[in-house]
């Protein structure tokens, strides 16, 4: 099965901006100085590991992965 | 369809036993995987229960947990683990015969603990499961006399929180002298503050002396000699391991399942643990021990994966670095590495018990741990410093930005 591309998306309603995916994917996730979140919606296929590893420790489970 | 030659059972299908699961299957875990849970329900997130499922912000579909590997599971939900003979590597399950496996994950959390006087009526619940929360939104739906919530730790304090919110009469009473004990009296004072501005009634100290369930609602005699008519009563008085199965099977249950620095089961073969009911050496050099923190159950959860699978020899040591969050009022709290009431405490940023700051933990004049009131920000920084300072192998907490502090 190969992968291609990697899709992430914060469900705004859902998160709280805890930034734990920061910690755990500091190359994709981001809190801003105005406590926002940003993040890359289609990061490198390498960051995957911890791109999965912030959605699964995120308080809210806000964060979804979908890979191709 | 290759022949399956070997089964691991996962007694526990909460959110550790689901993340060994995952992992199982992430290492190529190709045999049979046997998922035990007691509840009817798939793992779900439970954190939102008291917050947002009370609050009636997320129904009961949006709790359940994304899995990011085909775990290809026999589920075998609302069923039991009754009996480990960990000699033969047999479990039972349910009424059935006993399984054979050639792994086994322990993941059987905790279950809410009741107070002995408490009556068994059905308006004095607690609030563990989804079904423990539904139920209690079924009468606070009916109903709008108080709600008591007994406890001082987070659950009841959350709770407390979340219907105050939604204009409920809430009364908060712990035993205790101060709320969030362990996190020592900068933070209790902080969220007791919170309650009292959002119109809780807190009682410190207090216990119910007396019960009085009538047709009229619930009657509660407190040691404080105030007296109450309650529509619900929560009894959120902490969690006793659920171990009872464990009795002859030659693992030490007392106070969760002992484990070694891997998460072996210490005295019995091809066997780990994970989550809330697992008692390990969290520090190197100190007294092991249980944490049900949410984080950590994924975190063990995966570890013991690993270490099943590789073998006792191969095995890696878990040694985290605890992280866990609370949110009251919609003011978030956040903490990583080692905190305790009998530790040295000092501001780092702010002022946690007035508003925003970093209060820092030390033991033996070293920071040992942190908790952040509406600091994310600083709780990533601190947490980086902890990695660093902590000296943990593998620490991989990354240091997001420059120390400013």
């Amino acid at each position: 099965m190969s992968k291609h591309r990697m899709t992430v998306t914060v469900d705004n309603y859902r998160c709280h901006r805890y930034g734990v995916c920061e910690a755990e994917a500091p190359e994709v996730f981001r809190l801003t100085a105005d406590g926002r979140l940003g993040y890359r919606a289609q990061p490198s296929l390498w960051t995957r590991e911890d791109v999965l590893t912030a959605a699964r420790s995120c308080p809210m489970q806000a964060i979804h992965v979908e890979t191709r | 369809m290759s022949r399956r030659i070997e089964r691991i059972v996962v007694a526990g299908a909460g959110l550790a036993g689901m993340r060994a699961a995952e992992r199982l299957r992430e290492l190529g875990f190709t045999g049979e995987l046997v998922l035990v849970g007691a509840e009817r329900h798939r793992p779900y997130h439970r954190p939102a229960l008291s917050k947002q499922f009370l609050a009636g912000d997320l129904g009961p579909r949006d709790l359940t947990l994304s899995c990011y590997a085909d775990l290809d599971a026999t589920w075998r939900l609302g069923e039991t683990v009754r009996r480990l003979d960990a000699r033969r590597q047999l479990v039972q399950i349910g009424r059935g015969k006993p399984l054979r496996y050639d792994g086994l994950v322990i993941a059987t959390g905790v279950r809410a603990r009741r107070t002995a006087d408490a009556p068994d009526d059905p308006r004095v619940l607690t609030l563990r499961t989804i079904d423990d929360a539904t139920a209690l939104q079924r009468l606070l739906r009916a109903d709008d006399r108080p709600c008591v919530i007994i406890g001082g730790g987070f659950t009841a304090s959350e709770l407390a929180s979340t219907l105050a919110e939604q204009g409920r009469d809430v009364v908060l009473a712990s035993r205790s002298g101060r709320l969030l004990g362990a996190l020592g009296p900068e933070v209790g004072h902080a969220v007791a503050r919170l309650h009292e501005d959002h119109g809780v009634r807190t009682w410190l100290d207090a216990t119910v002396q007396h019960w009085v369930p009538g047709d009229w609602g619930i009657g509660l005699h407190f040691t404080n000699g105030q007296f109450l008519v309650a529509g619900s009563v929560v009894l959120a008085v902490g969690g006793e391991p659920d171990t009872a199965w464990l009795a002859g099977s030659g693992a030490d249950h007392s106070d969760g399942v002992l484990c070694e620095r891997t998460c072996h089961v210490a005295g019995v073969r091809d066997v780990v643990a994970a989550g809330d009911v697992a008692r390990w050496p969290v520090r190197p050099g100190h007294p092991p021990r249980r944490v049900e923190h949410w984080l950590n159950a994924v975190e063990m959860g995966r570890a013991a994966a690993r270490n099943l699978l590789s073998g006792r020899a191969a095995a890696i040591p878990f040694e985290p670095l605890p992280r866990f969050w609370s949110e009251h009022y919609g003011e978030r709290f956040q903490a990583a590495g080692f905190v305790g009431p009998g530790q040295t405490r000092m501001s780092l940023e702010g002022d946690v018990t007035n508003g925003p700051g970093v209060l820092g933990y030390y033991q033996r004049g070293a920071l040992v741990g942190v908790v952040a009131r509406e600091n994310p920000r600083g709780i990533l920084r601190w947490t980086a410093e902890l990695d660093h300072r902590l000296a943990r192998r593998g620490g991989r907490h990354r240091l997001p930005e420059p120390l400013t502090a």
